[in-house]
């Protein structure tokens, strides 16, 4: 305690005053209503959050599979412009000179 | 991968029971001195008790951070001091110390009427003193706190409690003396 000192007594009678029996239950219910109320925004965030997970793994999903189709559709296109059979290049034949010089005397 | 999901689950609710638990401790140790310092400003019951349960629901949001009793103890009762000389700012004009004023209305006896004009000489006393001394005049006198206690309430050293509540006292007698030179301090 502090050192008495007469004034100290009647500063104590003054504050001697008590809450009214409501006052806790009102503050509890108030602590209450603050915990459903932080439960209620937690529940908002997970469902908002969990939105945008499935938005994104959608994008996601999507970028994954587009290059996978495009091959697929092309392919064809690109067999029917292959030849079916391999091409057989055949070899030019090209005439000696010396034959041409013999034609040449005996017309002479 | 599920029993990981449950463990963290039920460790998020029993840290969530946990802290309620504690914050209704911590609750019932102090709504009485809340209230009190709540009402050395006020001096209105009502008015006090709206004051204390707006500064137990701010300390219920930030109670992660102020667990430790002491702590608590101390955060509380400056934010209720806070609170509590901001709301008298606000409504000085609105009235003026309806509870002294209805203690005095309410005593029908001649010993009763001096008692209540003593008491509200002594308030007015109490409110003449600068905002320092009259938290320590306060705080002492609520819940039989030693200096000790005082100094860790407001985070200063016990040998500044000391002082400040001598000079406090001295003002205080002063003060009476020159309100009614007639009447003792002590009686």
């Amino acid at each position: 305690m502090v050192e008495p000192d007469p004034i100290d007594r009647e500063i104590d009678a003054l504050l001697d005053v008590e809450p009214s029996p409501a006052f806790l239950a009102r503050v509890r219910a108030d602590m209450t209503a603050q915990r459903i109320e932080a439960h209620a925004w937690l529940g908002r965030w997970t469902a908002a959050s969990a939105a945008v997970l499935v938005v994104l793994l959608a994008i996601w999903r999507g970028a994954q599979v587009a290059p996978l189709a495009v091959p697929q559709s092309t392919t064809p296109a690109i067999a029917a412009l292959e030849p079916s059979e391999p091409i057989v290049i055949e070899p030019i034949m090209i005439a000696p000179l010396a034959t041409a010089d013999v034609e040449l005397g005996e017309h002479q | 991968m599920h029993e990981w999901t449950g463990r963290l689950a039920g460790d998020f609710v029993t840290t969530d029971e946990e802290l309620a638990r504690d914050f209704d401790a911590r609750l019932v140790e102090s709504a009485r001195l809340a209230f009190r310092v709540a009402f050395s400003v006020l001096r209105h019951r009502e008015d006090a008790e709206d004051v204390a349960q707006e500064a137990f629901a701010k300390a219920h949001r930030q109670f992660r951070q102020l667990r430790d009793p002491e702590r608590f103890r101390s955060w509380l009762v400056r934010m209720v001091w806070r609170m509590a000389l901001d709301r008298r700012r606000g409504e000085r004009r609105r009235s003026t110390r309806e509870a002294e004023h209805e203690r005095v209305r309410q005593v029908s006896t001649s010993d009763a009427v001096e008692a209540g004009e003593r008491a509200a000489m002594l308030w007015d006393a109490i409110d003449a003193l600068p905002e320092k001394l009259r938290c320590v005049v306060v705080l002492a006198s609520i819940e039989g706190h030693d200096l000790a206690a005082v100094a860790r309430l407001l985070g200063i050293p016990q040998g500044t409690v000391k002082s400040r509540l001598f000079v406090a006292r001295q003002r205080i007698k002063d003060r009476l003396q020159w309100l009614n030179p007639t009447q003792s301090i002590a009686r």
